[in-house]
């Protein structure tokens, strides 16, 4: 038997003397001695107080299962069960004269509401997020997909803070090579890993290759994004309380697709998409294209462009590619100015950043009007794709292709897009290939890249993969 | 090697290989060489080239390389891609990069060929995909040069001489150079995957089509005084077709063509690796970069006019041996052996 | 190691590097160029734009020299800028140059990958100095100017459409000859007129030039109709004069070759369907009105185009490619190398039918 005086200070010293943690003793029927241990901040305290008057009504009649409840659970008394469980907010009723514990888990953690996440804004559809707690996201998720066969499990990483990795799948579609992947690869990160303090970790440990410019996982905070892929029979991962889910394996293409295609109408969502897709291309090739002209082959202009050209740049002091670096970091910084400023200064920041920068240093004769257009149009592209992650590494592509045209002209750029074809080919997501249905080349799916095709027409849909899975 | 391939992806494979780098070329050698009935020449040739494939088709089974004809096909091929590069770096010095030193542009077209050649099989297989829609921007901006095309030009017929015919036929054939890729790649075909001669047959109606055109474009075009003086037709066709919003299309042509031929480059290659690896090998990258050293030093040795007027003037004699008489002889071969094991 | 060697083969392709690199702003843009003398002692005059911001303003270079190549780098030591010619829109030949071999003044640009081939080739009467140097202030660029000023002809099917590729292509092609716009400067202002197209032997001028009316029907019968057919006569009836303008719908034209001894007919039935454009004694809705202007414009038609057929086989210059026809379909009639001089005898007759189908918006 403990003694119950010893027995809290024992419990407090455990604790470090926190000054959040409490640990009462209160008197229970059937033991007498009770001590009830939570963190203050962490605990729901109302809902403790109804399950221990419940407890209280059950012991004293007696039943068999006194202890049971919802929310709690008798079990043998431990004290580093203990403090695992309140570290987890949980709250601990201990009894000390048949040394057991009953714990309640009912943390009350902080958490927001499901708004919209800002970066994914869609026009129509659903606008709910995830937010910082995974029962509120899984939540989300089962609320969508009201079928036993949804799949989660969970693998605790990092030895400083004992993060959760929640992976779920769809045990119909899932292709099962792809599973025993994913956990070697979430086993491997297991010993690896001290702690998970950015999601973006998973990243690195479960990419086929993390340097790679192009990611090969897709990131979302949106539930109905999640629930569209699961029924692609992808594999999403969720770290403990991070609103973002990550979906492996996709296809770039499956980038460009938005919920938005699939809600708008038909001709609607297919233009869009094609938009799109096309901005993939301008993203990348325009600045170069520009400056392969301009420096090497601007006989391909017609006389009537050609004309307004030279007046543009003729009295340039710089090289093409000097001017286009220019204008491309004075974007980037107006990018990440406003990305980093708060709200309410966005504004000023797009005014001076766009207009008087942009103005005052074509007056100045720095830069020719044409490189502005071509680096602006260039910008707005790699914004278009509704990916996060992507429109980055579009972003950074194209500063490659910009050199090896200054210093070889088309020629350069041909290279450089062989290359990265080649890269493409390669990579794989989760060993599937990244960029289905071009390769391996399946003619008849490569439409669906462009067009969205009606709901009612069944295999008309884009879906990155089989459901079965090809392999590279 | 180990992998798999579709009948999709084997006829997209075969119809880069085959056009790859000539098609900007092969019609001024072809109607110089075939008189007025060239055209016909090169019909004739299309046809026996479909039967030639329907007999490779039923008999892909017995084409097993032996250590000599494996030496024989590697060195021809080897051959092909030095004389290919040589002809690719002369023609983009004269079109485009007169100044840059050789050895740059032939390192940068040999690096992605090597990128490609220590890829995975896949992305051999695959790349020519990137190309199929350039296929479809070339024959559209080849359709603007449809109201300078004279109909009147393919006739009369009837008029070539015999030595003409001989020679003409020997460049239409010429014009589906690589055929022996088919026999190298079939066996890698999926078996749920029926191969059936419908299907050789739309990939052959396909590869006439697109050659047949070109050919046409240019034999309708030019007066048959002033195509002995020209030698890319093709690009001057382009050259002299202004849409409202490029001048000069010949310039982005001259790229595609040089995307694709850098892709028909690394479709040879992987022949040569497919035909090396068939015996386990120890080391996986160092034969490809002492195959691509080779190409390189040896492209850069023979880079000059002359061995660019050779390889115009003798290049419908490889058609012939590499992919006829040496496939039928070690089909022949095979097969005799086969039924000599079966008594 | 490695790292150090990827630097430096990086740095030394950077430091290098851009062989090939022709800045744009540090190039003069030539659009026009004038050829005059011939091979030996040769002019040539080169537009310079003399004004970075202004780009209708510009200079005339003169370059002389005994080749093409030695007149363009001899005028170019005038220019604080390299000369290029990637943009040329119009060679500007004079009459004289051309009656040398066209072709030899011309391989200059057909060697070189960086011309143009879509540039025009036109034939001047007089020196091309005085097409160049205007004293008119032009409202667009001098190239864009010749260039948008034959292209009108083309679109009125006046000129046929040329470059320097189908000027090359003729030049070599047997049965059918060169034909290039004809300009000559007019008035005293001496702005550039449209003055029908030049007739060409080989690669030869043959010092012979069609009139306006007379090339808009070498083109319809030798290319085809371009976008708009535009004609208008003077009709005398009673002693008065009446105007009678008209646009040709379609221009379809039918060819018949016999032989008849040892000369060749061709004949060609010609239907030209038209709307009315102008007549002001209006009363199209009758019957006999339309036919009697039916016929006045089938005579005269006619009229203008056996002249013209004159013209050419009095020059000898198969200017409507008759000899294409005559070698495709009549091989038996075709004699390679001789097709000149039968084509100066044989007789060629045209039978034209015109219909007016509208009254234009009044009767």
């Amino acid at each position: 038997m403990l003694q119950l005086e010893s027995m809290v200070e024992k419990l407090k010293a455990t604790f470090y003397n926190s000054v959040d943690f409490i640990a009462r003793e209160i008197s229970f029927p059937k033991d007498q001695y009770a001590i009830l241990c939570y963190y203050s901040s962490m605990a729901n305290k109302k809902d403790v107080q109804d399950i221990v008057n419940v407890l209280k009504v059950q012991t004293t009649f007696n039943e068999k299962d006194w202890d049971a409840t919802t929310a709690s659970q008798k079990e043998a008394y431990n004290l580093e069960t203990l403090v695992e469980y309140v570290c987890q907010g949980y709250t601990v009723l201990l009894l000390l004269n048949s040394q057991q514990m009953v714990r309640f888990t009912m943390p009350n953690l902080p958490h927001r509401s499901p708004d919209e996440p800002t970066n994914e804004a869609i026009l129509r559809g659903a606008h709910e997020g995830f937010i910082e707690d995974t029962d509120v996201n899984l939540g989300l998720i089962r609320k969508r997909m009201r079928v036993p066969d949804l799949i989660v499990k969970k693998v605790t990483v990092g030895t400083d803070n004992k993060a959760d990795v929640y992976y779920m799948y769809l045990a119909r579609f899932a292709n099962q090579e792809n599973l025993t992947d994913l956990e070697r690869r979430l086993n491997n990160m297991k010993d690896k890993i001290d702690g998970l303090y950015a999601s973006g970790q998973l990243n690195d440990f479960i990419e086929d290759n993390p340097m790679s410019p192009f990611p090969q996982i897709m990131n979302t905070e949106r539930p109905d994004r999640v629930f569209a892929n699961l029924t692609e029979g992808k594999i999403v991962m969720m770290a403990d309380f991070s609103p973002t889910a990550y979906i492996t394996p996709v296809t770039l293409f499956s980038f460009y697709q938005s919920p938005d295609d699939f809600n708008s109408r038909v001709i609607v969502g297919s233009f869009y998409r094609m938009v799109r897709v096309f901005s993939f291309i301008t993203a990348i090739f325009l600045p170069a294209f520009y400056i392969a002209i301009v420096s090497f082959h601007y006989e391909v202009l017609p006389i009537e462009l050609s004309k307004k050209l030279k007046l543009d740049i003729s009295e340039i002091p710089y090289r093409p590619i000097f001017e286009a670096l220019i204008v491309e970091i004075i974007i980037e910084l107006i990018r990440e100015a406003s990305v980093r400023l708060p709200q309410a200064l966005v504004q000023t920041i797009g005014i001076v950043g766009g207009l008087v920068v942009g103005d005052v240093i074509i007056n100045a004769g720095l830069v020719s009007n044409m490189v502005v257009i071509v680096v602006a149009l260039t910008a707005i592209s790699s914004y278009v794709a509704p990916s996060v992650e992507l429109n980055t590494s579009v972003r950074v592509l194209r500063f490659p292709f910009m050199f090896a045209a200054a210093l070889l002209g088309f020629f350069g750029i041909l290279i450089g897009a062989l290359i990265l074809g080649v890269h493409l080919c390669n990579l794989g997501s989760l060993k599937s290939p990244y960029i289905y249905p071009l390769v391996p080349f399946d003619p008849k799916k490569t439409k669906q890249i462009l067009f969205r095709g009606k709901h009612t027409t069944s295999g008309t849909q884009p879906s990155s993969f089989d459901p079965r899975g090809k392999k590279l | 090697m180990n992998f798999t391939i579709t009948k999709v992806q084997l006829f997209v494979m075969l119809f880069f290989r085959t056009t790859g780098i000539i098609f900007i070329a092969y019609s001024e050698a072809l109607l110089n060489a075939g008189g007025r009935d060239a055209w016909i020449m090169f019909f004739i040739a299309a046809a026996f080239v479909f039967l030639q494939l329907c007999v490779y088709e039923k008999c892909y089974k017995y084409f097993e390389l032996g250590k000599i004809t494996r030496w024989i096909y590697i060195f021809s091929w080897v051959i092909l891609l030095i004389l290919s590069l040589v002809y690719i770096q002369y023609t983009l010095n004269i079109w485009v990069l007169g100044n840059t030193p050789n050895y740059v542009t032939l390192l940068l077209m040999l690096l992605v060929s090597y990128y490609i050649s220590v890829s995975r099989p896949s992305t051999a297989v695959n790349m020519p995909v990137f190309i199929i829609p350039f296929v479809f921007v070339f024959v559209f901006f080849l359709l603007f040069a449809v109201p300078e095309l004279r109909v009147s030009q393919l006739f009369p017929i009837g008029k070539s001489s015999g030595h003409e015919w001989i020679m003409g036929m020997l460049y239409g054939l010429a014009s589906f150079t690589g055929l022996e890729g088919y026999l190298v790649l079939r066996k890698y075909v999926l078996t749920e995957d029926k191969m059936r001669f419908k299907d050789i047959l739309i990939y052959q109606t396909i590869i006439t089509v697109f050659s047949g055109f070109l050919m046409l474009v240019v034999k309708m075009y030019f007066a048959p005084a002033s195509l002995p003086y020209i030698t890319e037709p093709t690009l001057y066709i382009l050259k002299s077709i202004e849409v409202t919003f490029v001048k000069r299309l010949d310039i982005f042509f001259l790229y595609m063509w040089l995307g694709w031929s850098i892709i028909s480059l690394s479709l040879i290659v992987f022949n040569i690796r497919i035909v090396y690896f068939q015996k386990e090998r120890k080391h996986k990258k160092i034969p490809m970069v002492v195959l691509h050293l080779l190409i390189f030093f040896s492209s850069i040795a023979f880079l000059n006019i002359r061995s660019v007027e050779f390889l115009r003037a003798h290049f419908q004699y490889i058609y012939i041996p590499f992919t006829v008489i040496l496939p039928a002889f070690i089909i022949w071969k095979n097969k005799r052996r086969e039924t000599k094991c079966a008594k | 190691m490695r790292k150090i060697i990827v630097f430096l083969l990086l740095s030394s392709v950077f430091l290098s590097g851009c062989w090939d690199q022709r800045l744009y702003k540090e190039l003069s843009i030539i659009s026009v160029v004038g050829v005059d003398g011939h091979i030996g002692d040769l002019k040539a005059f080169y537009a310079y734009p003399s004004s970075s911001d202004d780009p209708t303003k510009y200079i005339v270079l003169e370059g002389v020299g005994k080749t093409a190549r030695e007149v363009r780098m001899n005028a170019n030591k005038k220019t604080e800028q390299t000369m290029d010619i990637a943009e040329l829109t119009t060679i500007l030949v004079s009459e004289e140059t051309a009656k040398k071999d066209l072709y030899s003044l011309l391989d200059v640009y057909y060697r070189s990958a960086e011309s143009p081939m879509t540039a025009k080739v036109v034939i001047t009467d007089g020196s091309t100095k005085k097409f160049l140097e205007l004293k008119e202030n032009l409202p667009k660029e001098i190239g864009e100017y010749y260039l948008d000023f034959i292209q009108s002809f083309e679109k009125s099917s006046i000129y046929p459409v040329t470059n320097l590729e189908i000027a090359a292509n003729k030049m070599f092609g047997e049965g059918r000859d060169l034909a290039l716009p004809y300009l000559k400067a007019s008035g005293d202002k001496g702005l550039p007129e449209g003055e029908g197209i030049a007739l060409f032997n080989g690669k030869n001028y043959t010092g012979e030039h069609l009139t306006m009316r007379e090339s808009t029907f070498a083109t319809l019968i030798g290319y085809g109709k371009s976008d708009i057919i535009e004609l208008a006569y003077l009709m005398k009836k009673d002693g008065k004069d009446i105007s009678v303008g008209f646009n040709a719908i379609r221009f379809k034209k039918n060819m018949k070759v016999t032989q008849v001894g040892n000369n060749i007919k061709v004949k060609y039935n010609i239907y030209m369907p038209i709307v009315m454009t102008e007549y002001p004694p209006d009363h199209l809705d009758r019957t006999k009105r339309r036919k009697e202007l039916e016929k006045f414009i089938e005579g005269r038609v006619e009229k203008d185009i056996a002249r013209m057929f004159k013209k050419s086989q009095e020059a000898s210059s198969d200017v409507v490619g008759i000899g294409e026809d005559i070698r495709a379909y009549y091989p038996n009639l075709w004699k390679d190398g001789k097709w000149k001089e039968i084509y100066k005898d044989i007789k060629i007759e045209t039978k034209v039918d015109v219909k007016i189908v509208r009254s234009g918006s009044i009767r």
